[in-house]
């Protein structure tokens, strides 16, 4: 049995999180057991805490204060478009529909750029004033929350930096 | 650790509630002329109301302290200054050790109190009582008044902190005196010999006006005024003489008899003034005019009862919770000014506190 | 057992449900209004998102935003904490439709104890002894009079959908029964939307007596001792300890019974609270139920030697507890005491700001439960509790001692604090003798005590 299937095997013991796995083909018998230590002993693969409020202890040192996530659009020419909401993101009204608007593509003033979905509830998100899409910030289907920056659309007439 | 007398005012002494019991050995009881401030005073202090205080007449002592402590300022105002400043009478005052309390012009009132947190002067327990006798030269600092370089210690040095601070005041007494006022009506139990007296001469005491004159002391308050009738003289076989009993001698006026009183006298008692009233008269200078008002020994009582019930909710009212002040929080206290100059400057290295 | 939960909190039970998953190697999501978004919880758990604007029933209120959190991060269960969403039954039934496991008791439990009148009439059927009072909902004053007769006064007329205070009045006399019903009638209609009321016999001055019990799903109940929740402010609670000071053994072992036996009534699961109000003759009667773990659950596992937290989390994923009745006995004196900021000389206002300097207590038998840290911003969204301290010793007398000295050393720098509040009340003659009752803070005030 080469490494490939042998990964194989690993694959399926850790998406089904498997204790052992053997299995006999012919001649080959394989044997994989993995050393279940005692839950509270093994080695937590969680990332260290510590880490974390270091991070957040270091913020609060350098920027005296809470500071928004998300860079302050400074620049008059950007207009930011964030989630009002916790949901899904849909880049498209269905699946095998073009997607809203790319890249470089000129909106009015309401027109819908995406969808974004929670509790089986749409909710379109709509282009605040006119403009042209610069940036695309998230991917199809993906998790968006609360604020979080959607698309960036530079001002009509002003010429991208 | 205590003060040290810079100067010592009119007539200074330690006095408390008085040395009760011995009057029939001839030992006047002492203690102090207006009760009413010097348990104010105490009780400002959470001090027991009976604890010694300082009082002065007229003119107050000029001391230096010699250990954190807090004082209570009642009685007349005779203008408190801690170290050239004004302070507030009828409060719960810090002072620090260095500090000097001086009294200036005299506004209102005779006598003044000086309460002393921590249960107040260490002086000796003389037959049941810390009390001044002038006249035995007994009792209180060395049964004497206050001079200068006297230093005497407090029960409790040191004391830096009393809770609820701002819970320790009062309005002044000034309405309870009369102070301001053209009149005062002091209200007297008749007797013990009101039955020596004219009915002319019992109208006259209760309807006339008479006038406190500078010849008062702690031994009584002579009053001027019309002279009160007699039927066959006033003299009587001595007998013991209460405080407040108001004797007739053969002029005919009144002398209110009071703390340092003899303990016998041989001229008539017409009235006695009830204990409540007593702190009013003795706060009369010269020239306040007078009016007796005749009330039972159940009214007194009574009276006295209601007092009671005052001083009671007093005691509530400096044990409420108050906060905003100095922490009561010791250790915190301490950290708070380290911790807070960390902040302000900007390293972000936490500061080890060794101690 | 799970293998992600998402908190539906914040602040320092948020902090704690989410060092009791790291404890059992579950991984979490802390979900946070922008308020928040420099908040502890939010960078102690593994996966974060910001669910709303500060507004709390535009984010931890936000049972949509919650949800889709929970899904879009794949959580398998959802910790409620306390306060906000814990004992929203609505919310329980989504979380169960959408396949998320609800760390609490069933949502039909939750309703059931969520209406005071039947409440009290789940457990008169149980035989868990309740105030005397009115035995179903009133709408009608004078109906109500009718009832309030047999009662006897004095009578404390309640909301039914109520809690906090509110909606309550007490009658005195039959004179100003109707007057004293319409006014806590129409405080209910406003703030519960439910003008049901009933009654209870007004019992002066009670010590409040709650006993913390956990359940699991293969019908085992215990209960953890008690605790004593005398004083409060306003209905708010200040300071908790158990044991009870005064509670005779033989009664604590019928109170634990009592417990038991509710909890068995309503077929509860998971952690929840029976609150009992008790006179002097230690009579006790049943009051409410409160279906969620609470602030206080600190003071019983310092007692106890218990996890309660994790424990809850294991009986959420249908394994049985881990301890017995037996096994439970109440070792020493646990005591804690809220630390918030707010302004006592102020009626108690909330002082929110920024936090710049902290000192916390610490040493044998203290323990300190916070989110906050150097830096942090109290806002004036949520609750003003800064920490809690809790303390626990051989005895009520080391408690105290230690209470006093944690309490003593404590330093926050930036807002006001009821730091020096609560040392008074621990060198308070009548608190130190074990004598407070639910009229203490009152009288306390008032320089009374």
């Amino acid at each position: 049995m080469d490494t490939a299937s042998i990964k194989e095997l690993l694959a399926i013991m850790d998406e089904g999180d498997l204790t052992a796995l053997r299995i006999t083909e012919g001649d080959t018998k394989i044997e994989l057991e993995r050393e279940r230590a005692h839950a509270s002993l093994a080695p937590s693969n969680l990332p260290l805490m510590a880490e974390r409020v270091g991070e957040l202890l270091n913020i609060r040192d350098s920027s005296n204060g809470i500071t928004a996530g998300g860079d302050a659009s400074a620049d008059e020419s950007v207009i930011a478009v964030n989630s009002p909401m916790v949901g899904t993101f849909y880049a498209a009204p269905s699946p095998d529909e073009e997607p809203f608007v790319t890249v470089g593509q000129e909106v009015l003033s309401g027109q819908t750029l995406a969808i974004v979905e929670a509790m089986k509830m749409m909710y379109e998100i709509t282009a605040p004033a006119p403009g042209i899409v610069s940036e695309i910030l998230v991917a199809n289907g993906s998790q968006v929350e609360f604020e979080q920056p959607l698309f960036r659309l530079s001002a009509s007439g002003v010429a991208n930096a | 650790m205590g003060f040290t007398v810079i100067k010592p005012g009119i007539c200074t002494t330690i006095q408390d509630d008085g040395r009760r019991g011995y009057l029939g050995s001839g030992f006047s009881p002492s203690g102090v002329m207006d009760r009413r401030a010097s348990h104010i005073a105490n009780l400002l202090l959470s001090n027991k109301v009976n604890d010694p205080v300082l009082e002065f007449c007229l003119a107050g002592p000029t001391l230096r302290f010699t250990t954190d402590t807090f004082i209570a300022i009642t009685g007349g105002d005779f203008s408190p200054k801690l170290n050239g400043q004004p302070v507030s009478m009828y409060k719960a005052i810090p002072v620090k050790r260095g500090q000097m309390l001086s009294f200036g012009a005299p506004k209102t009132g005779v006598y003044g109190y000086i309460a002393i947190a921590g249960g107040s002067v260490r002086v000796p327990e003389v037959m049941g009582s810390r009390s001044t006798n002038l006249k035995c030269g007994v009792g209180g600092w060395q049964g004497r008044a206050l001079q200068t370089g006297d230093y005497l210690r407090f029960m409790t040095r040191d004391v830096e902190f009393l809770s609820n601070l701002g819970s320790r005041s009062m309005e002044n007494d000034d309405a309870f005196y009369g102070f301001g006022k053209d009149e005062l009506t002091l209200r007297v139990i008749m007797g013990p010999q009101d039955d020596m007296f004219t009915e002319e001469g019992k109208k006259t005491f209760l309807g006339q006006v008479f006038t406190t004159t500078s010849k008062s002391d702690r031994m009584g308050f002579r009053l001027d005024g019309p002279g009160i009738e007699t039927i066959h003289g006033s003299d009587i076989i001595s007998d013991g003489i209460a405080l407040g009993a108001v004797q007739i001698p053969s002029h005919g006026r009144p002398i209110v008899m009071l703390a340092d009183r003899q303990t016998t006298g041989g001229y008539a008692k017409i009235a006695t003034v009830c204990s409540v009233d007593i702190p009013k008269l003795v706060q009369c200078q010269p020239g306040r005019k007078i009016r007796f008002s005749m009330i039972s020994v159940q009214e007194a009582q009574a009276l006295l009862r209601e007092e009671a019930r005052r001083v009671a909710s007093w005691e509530k009212l400096v044990k409420r919770p108050c906060y905003g002040g100095v922490s009561p929080r010791r250790t915190a206290r301490r950290l708070t000014p380290i911790l807070e100059a960390q902040a302000k400057s900007s390293s972000t290295q936490k500061l080890w506190i060794m101690d | 057992m799970f293998k992600k939960i998402l908190i539906a909190n914040r602040g320092e039970i948020a902090v704690r449900i989410i060092r009791a998953c790291r404890a059992l190697g579950i991984k979490t999501v802390a979900v946070y209004s922008t308020a928040d978004r420099n908040s502890l919880h939010t960078y102690l758990a593994d996966e974060s998102v910001c669910i709303g604007p500060a507004a709390a029933r535009d984010s931890y209120l936000n049972t949509t935003a919650i949800l889709q959190a929970a899904k879009g991060k794949g959580a398998d269960a959802i910790h409620p904490g306390y306060g906000f969403l814990s004992e929203n039954s609505t919310f329980a039934k989504l979380c169960v439709e959408n396949g998320i496991t609800w760390i609490g008791p069933s949502p039909e439990v939750i309703d059931r104890m969520g209406n005071k009148s039947q409440a009290r009439r789940t457990m008169m059927d149980a035989g868990v002894p309740v105030v005397p009072g009115s035995a179903r909902g009133v709408h009608d004053a004078e109906a109500a009079l009718l009832e309030a007769r047999e009662i006897g006064w004095p009578i404390m007329i309640k909301a039914s959908s109520g809690g906090g205070g509110k909606g309550m009045r007490v009658s005195t006399c039959e004179a100003d029964f109707i007057d004293q019903f319409n006014i806590a009638q129409r405080e209910s209609q406003n703030a519960f939307g439910d003008n049901t009321m009933y009654m209870e016999r007004f019992v002066q001055n009670p010590r409040h007596v709650e006993v913390q019990i956990i359940a699991d799903e293969h019908g085992n109940v215990v209960a953890l001792g008690e605790r004593d929740c005398s004083v409060q402010r306003n209905h708010q609670k200040m300071i908790e300890e158990s044991p009870c000071p005064v509670l005779d053994e033989a009664v604590r072992k019928q109170m634990m019974d009592d417990a038991v036996k509710a909890a068995r009534a309503v077929g509860y699961t998971s952690a929840g609270t029976i609150e009992f109000l008790m006179d002097a003759a230690q009579n006790y009667y049943f009051m409410e139920m409160n279906t969620r773990i609470q602030v206080e659950h600190c003071v019983t596992e310092m007692v106890t030697h218990t996890d309660l937290m994790c424990e809850m989390i294991r009986v959420a994923a249908g394994e049985p507890l881990s301890f017995a009745q037996d096994d439970i006995v109440l070792h020493g004196h646990a005591i804690e005491c809220r630390v918030n900021a707010e302004m006592p000389e102020k009626g108690f206002m909330p002082s929110p700001g920024v936090i710049t300097q902290t000192h916390f207590p610490g040493g044998n038998g203290v323990r300190v439960d916070t989110a906050t840290y150097d830096g942090f911003e109290i806002t004036p969204y949520y609750d003003s509790m800064i920490a809690k301290i809790i303390v626990h010793g051989r005895d009520r007398t080391e408690a105290i001692a230690k209470m006093r000295t944690a309490l003593e050393e404590m330093v926050v720098v930036g807002v006001s604090t009821n730091l020096d509040f609560q040392y008074a009340i621990m060198e308070n003659e009548t608190f130190c003798k074990g004598m407070a009752d639910t009229g203490f803070i009152e009288k306390f005030l008032r320089g009374e005590v």
